[in-house]
């Protein structure tokens, strides 16, 4: 580049004469001004437009080398910024927001403190009905409403040609050529139902749940889950009441005391026991359950059922007229007769953990007991008998004595044991007075208790060395 | 002050949803006698007869409608339009009668995605009318107050309703006719005697005092119902029997008929004395529509609005919708194309639906595949974009839609839309400027490139000479 090329570049500043001072400030300031909004577009930035430049025209450069020689002599420009400033993503650099400039990483903190304090405001969006809801927390009898039932479709009967007039009295009326049941009534008759299993729960009785139904099986089971009761959701086993000694001869028992835990001892019962019948069944399709409820009468078992238009109502005792078609109304009624029974039940254990006790043995149990109690009684008595007649020679009051004890141990429950050993220690006292006889019944004695005779053994041995010395003596 | 007192459970009833689900309405009839014979049970009637009913995923997973029993799973859950219509809640057979709603479900989907709005029948035979000629420029909506009531005002409005007491003569068949004559008619009789008693001693006093006015005397009494004479009365009825169009008048407004359409003579000699231009029921031809002339199909004023692109901005014309030719132009009526589930005459006039020999303005426009024979080639038929303008309900409750032709550009636009054709340049735009400087340098470089040859012919360095 030569010294006119230069001279047209950059016109008046490489020219002239050395400039004063202040015409060197005053230069300076311009200079940054014309930066400012200079535009740098080609490499060939004019830090100050002269009219020469201007009407200059582009010069073709022909070599690379002249090219080349042309952007040094540009970067060696002060006046102006050629090379272009490296500048990052717009993200990554600070912004102005509001009256503050905020870099990246506050502007992310800001954010997060706003939806910190903002995430409690608004509205939540919940879902009011949940239709797995009424299997998984049935509500409670309390809870039941006349829209609740209504949601659940129980007003829905049947057909107005299908019905039983017998139902009359808990229809509402006729809607879209279907009988409606009145709420009221469906209501009405479920809180007393569930009265009844939470009772019958309280006082410890056997509920069974019905539901034979296609899908009732998941209702029928979480009820009697929820009620500490039995489930049935296939056929019914026709004569399982009735003819129970056959049917369920193979079933076992449980006895159990009054905080629900099994008892031991009772192995000869619970092989002799009769099958157990219900002390209540909820039926919730009565129409193919017939001979269930048939055999509950029969058998004066109480029973519940729902009671649908064409359903006969006097096939159960306790009617809930209701639609038995919906799953979700069958759900929602054996909910609620589930979680009744649940009440009752823990209503029960808490009696029972306080000493009430809401619920008495069953006649054939207790009989048995008695039985039993007779039994060892008579035993014991068969051994006194026998001891008795062994040992001769007993004295008037020693007798009284004998006596005294063996009915005190009968009212003050004196245990086997330790009659048997006072009774060894009389024998003891006495041994002269047993004789050979007492020795022979003693053999025959095969069903004693072990302990009995282990105490009695005692007592042989010592016969036999009397009897030794005796024959010794004779 | 409300109706009889009930339960709370029967007021919760009453609310309730099975309860409000409305009566079915009858099977409509067969409107073309010849098509009659191959109706179908399940092809889809001209109007829904029975509420569509649906019920949320997760209720409906569980057969639960909200009805007498669950639904089966197989038929309510293996569809994708999960719409049903209930028949029977409960039949003898201990099941719910129910069929599949879709049709009428997604037949009201798509008619209100065309966004028509409804009007009230347009008369083609009102042509010297002025009002009508007026509006025909534009279809006027179902709900205007003025014509969108159905209360008796009292006044010649009244004829513009659309419910009426009193049935349609025209559409009685003979048997109902002398039915109404005998059950709700002669009864009426001294009423309307002494209705029209009342009307000739307004009429006497009218005319006396009119009398009185012009010759500056005092007005005379009232003629009251007493003062007129049998023989006065007798007369006035024998006039009333000529005067056709009053008798009419007077007999339809009594038992609130429903208008019948006029002939254009009686209608004109009759109302060219009155001041008050008459409206004229928009439902005179065809007879008052059985319910609401919208249907309830859509409740949209008016079509008057712009649509807005997202890219091209405001529309001029709506988007069209797609049309399939499904019958060809039979001698004079015009071809029928299926637009959204409706059958609809093609828009009338020069366009591509109307083939038109002879003319110099259809040279340049083809004409539409299956208009003139029924298009077997195509896949599906033949299809051609249309606008729908406007629709009535007609009073056997078919839906009458118009259609007009749809504009090119918003064709094109509606084609784009749906991915067929490419007109949006997404690129950076380059605005051509024929310039002088381009052509000047084209030529300063063959100018140079010349010079060059001319430099390499004298210094005879040419390539093309290097090699031999």
């Amino acid at each position: 580049m030569n010294v006119q090329s230069a001279a047209v570049r950059h016109g008046r500043r490489a020219l002239s004469s050395p400039l004063p001072r202040a015409a060197l400030r005053q230069l300076s300031t311009d200079l940054k001004t014309t930066t400012a909004t200079a535009t740098t577009s080609n490499g060939q930035s004019q830090a100050w437009p002269s009219p020469q430049a201007a009407a200059a025209p582009p010069k073709i450069v022909s070599s690379a080398k002249k090219k080349q020689k042309i952007v040094e002599e540009v970067i060696m420009t002060l006046g102006a910024n050629s090379s272009q400033e490296h500048h990052g993503v717009a993200w990554t650099k600070p912004h102005q927001k509001g009256s503050q400039t905020l870099t990246p990483a506050q502007q992310y903190a800001e954010f997060l403190r706003i939806q910190r304090n903002t995430r409690s405001l608004g509205s939540d969006v919940e879902k009011r009905y949940v239709p797995t809801e009424i299997i998984s927390n049935p509500p409670r009898p309390e809870d039941i409403t006349l829209e609740l039932l209504m949601a659940s479709q129980t007003h829905m009967g049947h057909n107005t040609s299908l019905w039983n007039p017998a139902n009359s009295r808990y229809i509402y009326g006729v809607r879209q050529g279907i009988h409606i049941i009145s709420l009221e009534t469906t209501a009405a008759h479920l809180r007393r139902a569930a009265r009844v299993v939470e009772e019958v729960a309280y006082r410890g009785g056997i509920i069974l749940f019905v539901g034979t139904r296609k899908g009732q099986m998941e209702i029928v089971t979480k009820a009697s889950e929820l009620a500490g009761a039995y489930h049935l959701f296939t056929k019914w086993t026709p004569g399982a009441i009735t003819n129970r000694d056959v049917i369920l001869r193979m079933q076992g028992t449980r006895v159990v005391d009054h905080l629900d835990r099994e008892l031991d001892g009772f192995d000869m019962f619970k092989g002799t026991a009769r099958p157990l019948m219900p002390d209540l069944v909820v039926c919730l399709n009565p129409l193919e359950n017939y001979t269930l409820l048939y055999e509950c009468g029969l058998k004066n078992i109480p029973t519940i059922g729902v009671i649908d238009t064409n359903a006969d109502p006097s096939w159960v005792t306790y009617t809930i007229p209701a639609n038995d078609d919906s799953l979700r109304s069958m759900a929602l009624v054996a909910g609620v007769l589930g979680r009744a029974g649940e009440a009752g039940q823990k209503r029960r254990l808490q009696d029972a953990a306080r000493g009430e006790i809401s619920w008495e043995t069953s006649p054939e149990l207790s009989r048995h007991m008695r039985k039993e109690v007779q039994a060892a009684v008579t035993k014991r008595k068969e051994v006194m008998g026998q001891m008795q007649s062994n040992i001769q020679g007993f004295t008037d009051e020693e007798m009284k004595l004998l006596r005294s004890q063996y009915l005190g141990e009968q009212q003050q429950e004196v245990s086997e044991d330790d009659l048997v050993n006072m009774l060894g220690q009389t024998v003891a006292a006495e041994p002269e007075a047993s004789s050979e006889q007492a020795a022979s019944s003693e053999w025959t004695m095969g069903v004693m208790l072990g302990s009995i005779e282990a105490q009695l053994r005692g007592v042989q041995e010592s016969a036999a060395e009397i009897e030794k010395a005796v024959k010794g003596s004779s | 002050m409300s109706g009889r007192a009930v339960s709370p459970g029967g007021a919760l009833l009453r609310t309730s949803r099975m309860f409000s689900i409305p009566k079915p309405l009858p099977e409509p009839p067969s409107t073309n006698l010849h098509i009659g014979d191959h109706k179908s049970a399940t092809m889809t009637r001209p109007y829904p007869q029975h509420q569509s009913i649906t019920s949320p995923l997760a209720s409906r997973e569980k057969g639960d409608w909200g009805l007498k029993r669950p639904f089966p799973l197989k038929s309510t859950m293996a569809t994708s339009t999960p719409y049903i219509r209930i028949k029977q809640v409960d039949t003898v057979e201990n099941v719910t009668n129910f069929a599949s709603a879709a049709d009428h479900s997604l037949s009201l989907e798509k008619f209100q995605e065309l966004r028509v709005a409804m009007s009230v029948p347009f008369n083609p035979d009102k042509k010297s009318h002025s009002a009508s000629t007026r509006s025909e420029l534009w279809h006027k909506s179902v709900f205007e107050e003025d014509m969108d009531f159905t209360e008796f005002k009292g006044g010649r409005g009244d004829d513009r309703r659309w419910k009426f007491q009193g049935p349609w003569l025209a559409r009685m068949t003979e048997g109902e006719f002398v039915e109404y004559l005998n059950k709700k008619v002669r009864p009426k009789r001294a009423h309307f005697r002494a209705l029209l008693k009342q009307k000739l001693a307004d009429d006497i006093t009218t005319s006396q005092n009119k009398v009185a006015l012009d010759e500056g005397r005092e007005a005379p009494p009232k003629v009251e119902v007493r003062d007129i004479t049998e023989a006065q009365f007798t007369d006035y009825l024998r006039a009333l029997r000529n005067d056709r169009v009053t008798l009419y008048a007077l007999v339809s407004k009594f038992l609130d008929l429903a208008p019948l359409g006029q002939p254009v003579g009686i209608i004109h000699a009759f109302w060219a004395d009155r001041d008050s231009v008459a409206p004229d029921s928009p439902y005179g031809k065809s007879g008052p529509p059985p319910s609401h002339p919208s249907a309830g199909i859509s409740y949209l004023r008016t079509n008057a609005f712009m649509e807005n692109h997202p890219v091209y901005g405001p529309q001029g014309k709506r988007a069209p919708a797609l049309a399939r030719v499904v019958y060809p132009k039979t001698g004079p009526m015009p071809p029928k194309l299926g637009v959204g589930g409706f059958v609809a005459d093609a828009p009338s006039g020069d366009n591509e639906f109307n083939p038109r020999y002879g003319s110099r303005m259809s040279v340049n426009k083809g004409v539409l595949n299956g208009i003139t024979h029924l298009d077997t080639t195509t896949f599906g038929g033949a299809k051609a974009y249309v606008e729908a303008s406007t629709a009535t309900v007609d009073p056997s409750g078919k839906v009458v839609l118009r259609l007009r032709e749809a504009d090119p550009e918003a064709q094109v636009i509606a084609r784009e839309s749906r991915g067929l054709t490419e007109i949006y340049n997404d690129g950076p735009t380059k605005s051509y400027v024929p310039s002088e400087q381009s052509r000047q340098q084209s030529t300063r470089v063959s100018d140079e490139a010349r010079l060059n040859r001319v430099a390499d012919e004298v210094l005879g360095e040419s390539s093309r000479f290097d090699k031999p």
